[in-house]
Parts: C-alpha cells; structure tokens; sequence
C-alpha cells in the first residue's frame, strides 16, 4: 500500500509553522529555565539543579537531532 | 558583512515609495495604538514609553541628588530616599533601556533583513501593552501602605522578605515585565531566523540584527531565572517557604547567586543592543565598511557566553572559596578581551576614513570614550583584593553609570539622531542635537566622574546622609545632574519637532555612508513595507 498522499502546503502556512515551531522552541527553554530553577532550589542541592539542566539539554539535543533525522529520510 | 548590494536603488524619494505603500486600512486615534500589529507603531510605542520611564526614573535621580547636595537629611526621610534609590534602578533598567533597545528592534529589524514585519505581529501588540500595567504597579507602589520597595533594586533578602506590600506590587511588576521581555525575545529570534529577505545569509545581516539576537537569546535564558528569583521571594513572603530564610534551613546568599545569574547577562542585554547601534553609525559616518564583521559577531557572542560564568564577581565579600574568588575573578578579565575587539575594530573602522561629525556620529564617538572608561573601572573592580575595599561604594556607582549611561543611552540617542529621518520623514535640528551632545557630555562627566573619588574615600552608596568630608564633590555631582536632566529636554523638543514633521524634509538616505536596506526605501517609511521581500545579493 502506498504512503497517503499529502496535500501540498503553501509557502505562507509553512511559514507560520516554522514561526510556530521556533517560538514554542524557545518558549520551552524559558519554561525550563524558570522551572529548573525553582524546583532544583525546593528539592534543594546542586545535584538536583544540574540535572534538571542536563536533562533539559539531552532532551532538546535528542528532539533536534531526530528532527534532522527524521527529515533527510 | 560590510554591505549589501540590493535591488531596490537607494536615494529614492517619499513618493516613490507607493509601490510599498498598499492602501491597507487601519485604525486612526486611539485604537490605531491599542490595537496595532505594526512593527513601527509598535516601535513608536517603545521609544516614547521608555522616554517617558527615562523622564520618571530621572525624577527620582534628581530626587536623590537632591538630597544629597549637602550633608544632612533635607528634603526626604531615609526610607523614602531607599525607595527612590530602589524604583531609579528597576524603572531606569526594566521601564526605560530595555524597552528603548526592544524599540529600535521594532523599527529597525525587519527592515534591517527586509521582512514585512515581525513574525508574531499580535504577540508584538501584548509585548508592549504589558510595559504600562507594569510600570503602573511600580510608581502605585509608593502610595500603598509601607512604601515602595527599599532594598535596592536587586531586591536582596532578607530586607525584602521583610518589607511591606510594595515589594509584592514589585514582584508582580517583575514578573509582568519579564513576560514581556521574553516574548519580545522570542518574537526578535523568530522574526531573524525566519523572515529573512532572500539572499539576505546571517553573515550578511548588519550587526544591529547579529548583536539582538545574540540579546535575545540571553533574555530567554536569564528573565525566566529572574522570574524564577522573585517568585521564591514571593512564596517566602506569603506561603510559608524558606528559600532565603536561614531559620528555616535556606540560604539568603542563595538569592544573590540566582539574581546575579540573572543581573551580569543583563548588564549585557543592555550594552548589546548599544553595540548593534554604534556598528551601524561609525560606519556610516566614516564612509567606510565595518573593520572585522564576523570578528565583531563572534566578539559579541563571546561576551554573551562569557556573561554567564562571571555572576559571582557581583558578591566577592559573601564568602566564596578562594579557587571560586580566582575564577570568578579571572573569567570576568576574560571579558575585556572580546569588548576589546569591538573597541578596536570601531577605531580601526574610523582610521583614515573620511569622517563627518553630525550628531550621531558625536553620540558614537562619546560612547566609545566613556564606555570603555567605565570598562576600565569595570575591569579593576574585577580585581577581587580591590573589590573588597570598593564593594558598595560610589566606585562601583561611577563604574556602572558610565556603562549604563554613556554606554547605552549615548548609543540610543545617537540611534535615534541616525534613524529619525527614516522614522518621521523629517530631518532633526543640528545644531540643537550638538548642543544636546556637548551638554550631555560635560554634564554626565561632572556628575558622574567626581564619584569616583567619593567611592575611593569610602563613600558607601545607598545612604540619605554622609561624613562632611564628602561635601564637596556631592555637590558637583549634583550640579551636574540637574544639568544633566535638563539636557534631555532638548532631545524631547527636538523628537517632538520631527514627529510633528517640523524641520527639512528628510530624503530615502539622508546619510551617504549608510548602505543597509532601510535606506532603501522611502522617508517617512511607509506604513507597509517589503511586502515584496527584496532580493540581496
């Protein structure tokens, strides 16, 4: 069976997808930055505070690398 | 990048903007402001809310000063002087810089890489429509019960857990503020990274787009930490927490490291900007290329991340380890090294060129000069054995002054000389924008230098009231701020005279040494323009 055919997006619609797909992007490093530190500081130690930070980074490294992925196949 | 070559020919007059200037309808009156989505009535909106925060905060300064023009307490009581020592600095950082730096992005960005507009045009609207509520609550807080916030405008606890309801007002204000600030950041990003015109590559783009969005970026990573910051302050204040409370197991050093975490970027969210500016008059006003573009981006994005390991010189008297003292103290001399390629490179791109001195290029050469005295100062605070004999001093107010003051507000008066033609169709008036300059310099230096020699007699700032043998010099420095404050007025009257079109008509490039897209198109710029997006080569 074939793979559905998509309809073609125009270039304004895939423009605001982009524009979407940055602004929540960006809107999710501030989300972690403002959580992180709280929550690292009400769990209390440094141990908890870099972790919530490596765990932000990996996970928008993993998203981002198969994104790329995903999109070259 | 040095320049563009494009296909729309520069020198174009008002009426051959046409082709741009599509018959849409908008709003007149009042709605027209509420209900924008225009980058440049958005832009507009920034440059006269943060002059008139500028104006308030100059108030307070003025306040202070007078307060301080002899010794004693004359004019007002000790908690009410911390007050205004407290919303000078949160109204002068959060209410007039910032939003004075978001409102040369509105105008200048998009027509900077030939975009129609910012990329969330509506979520632009709610960026700006924030700021006012917000410095509402700010100015309000000095009527409520218990005055406004007094400790200072970074908001140390334990003073701040303390205090009465204008520190909640100030916390509210905080939060609403940086709401604004990073969805202005993500709009700027988005708005770069998307909407470029074709050909228009990153390395092409003039550095005032490279320097904010390397800002933007900062903000995204520093306001939510503030906000993080103060809404601990809050829970503490109200429900019981006791992340800055030593009594209940936390830590009130705490607090310093995360606001500081937050405040050095700032102070680079702040100069940043100024940067962008002064790369686009000198260039233009020496008639020749930028000297070193990518070393200038990759200078300024070297001071950015440079900025996030360098917090802690901020608190070198709390108690640190010493290889913690040594690494803050080294990585902050760190800084002078990219600051001192953009110092060079401005210089370099001045060497032999063939230079006019109107008044932006006046406000350029004065920042040059006093921000990298403040530099200096900066610099030798960063010495921790010298630190530790200045902390809290009027060094470090002199130090911080000069940055802040000559180095962003110089850029921003200069940014608003060089691009009010664009902005209003009108050309501003010389002489008066060089007697602007000249009073502006004198007076910022006599009031600001003498407290250099305040801060190394061991003045102590944040005090109503001083020993006799500062006398003298607080009185020059409160000379020179009233002189100071009253030659914005010139500004003003100039800024209004060209936005009610009052003056030489202004042509598509009024500088000839100006070569980025906005020059391209006609002036005033038309309510709508690259809705065709030009083609750079």
């Amino acid at each position: 069976m074939s793979a559905p055919v998509l309809p073609p997006q125009n270039p304004a619609s895939r423009l605001r997808a982009s524009n979407r797909r940055t602004a929540l992007v960006l809107a999710a490093i501030a989300a972690t930055f403002f959580v992180g530190v709280i929550g690292s500081k009400f769990m209390g130690g440094q141990a908890m505070g870099l972790s919530v930070l490596g765990i932000a980074v990996l996970l928008f490294l993993v998203t981002a690398i198969g994104r790329n992925l995903s999109s070259k196949r | 990048m040095s320049t563009i070559a494009h296909d729309h020919a520069p020198g174009v007059g008002a009426h051959d903007g046409h082709h741009d200037d599509h018959a849409h309808h908008h709003p007149t009156g009042i709605t027209r402001w509420l209900t924008t989505t225009n980058h440049k009535d958005i832009g507009t909106m920034y440059l006269w809310f943060s002059f008139a925060m500028f104006l308030v905060g100059g108030t307070m300064a003025m306040v202070i000063r007078a307060e301080l023009f002899q010794p004693g307490l004359q004019i007002v009581d000790p908690e009410f002087f911390n007050s205004m020592t407290t919303l000078h600095g949160l109204i002068m950082v959060f209410g007039a810089i910032m939003p004075a730096a978001v409102g040369f992005a509105n105008w200048q960005i998009p027509l900077m890489i030939g975009a129609p507009d910012m990329a969330f045009a509506r979520m632009n609207n709610w960026s700006f429509w924030l700021l006012p509520p917000a410095a509402m609550l700010l100015v309000i807080s000095l009527f409520v019960p218990g005055g406004a916030a007094a400790g200072g405008w970074t908001l140390y606890p334990p003073l701040t857990v303390q205090s009465g309801m204008g520190m909640d007002f100030t916390i509210f204000a905080v939060h609403i503020l940086g709401a604004s600030s990073i969805m202005g950041s993500i709009n700027i990003i988005t708005t770069i990274l998307n909407l470029r015109a074709p050909g228009m590559t990153l390395m092409k783009m003039p550095l005032f787009c490279w320097t904010w969005l390397i800002t933007a970026y900062l903000l995204i990573a520093v306001m939510p930490v503030l906000a993080g910051a103060v809404t601990m302050l809050l829970t503490d204040r109200h429900f019981g927490t006791t992340f800055f409370n030593a009594a209940g197991g936390g830590d009130p050093v705490l607090f310093q490291h995360v606001f500081w975490f937050f405040g050095h970027p700032e102070v680079y969210i702040i100069i940043l900007p100024a940067f962008g500016i002064v790369s686009q008059i000198i260039p233009a006003f020496s008639r020749k290329p930028l000297f070193g573009y990518a070393s200038m981006v990759y200078a300024t994005a070297g001071i950015a991340i440079l900025s996030f390991i360098v917090w802690a010189h901020h608190m070198f008297t709390t108690g640190m380890p010493t290889a913690g003292l040594l690494f803050f103290m080294y990585a902050t001399m760190l800084i002078a090294v990219p600051t001192g390629v953009k110092v060079f490179n401005w210089l370099a791109t001045m060497w032999r060129g063939a230079m006019t001195f109107e008044a932006p290029m006046l406000f350029a050469i004065g920042f040059l000069f006093l921000f990298t005295l403040g530099g200096f100062t900066g610099l030798i605070l960063s010495i921790m054995p010298v630190d530790v004999q200045m902390q809290d001093t009027y060094y470090v107010v002199a130090h911080f002054h000069y940055v802040m003051v000559a180095g962003s507000l110089f850029a921003f008066f200069g940014g608003a000389y060089y691009w009010i033609p664009k902005w209003s169709g009108t050309m501003y008036n010389e002489s008066l924008a060089k007697v602007h300059f000249w009073s502006s310099l004198l007076s910022f230096n006599v009031t600001f230098f003498p407290m250099h020699f305040l801060g190394l007699a061991g003045m102590p700032r944040r005090i109503p009231d001083y020993a006799q043998q500062f006398a003298d010099w607080n009185m020059i420095a409160s000379v020179g701020a009233f002189w100071f404050g009253a030659s914005q007025l010139l500004f003003l009257y100039s800024m209004i005279q060209c936005a009610r079109g009052k003056g030489e008509k202004a042509p598509a490039r009024p500088w000839d040494g100006a070569d980025t897209l906005e020059w391209t198109v006609p002036s005033p710029a038309p309510y709508h323009t690259f809705e065709t997006p030009p083609q750079v080569k």
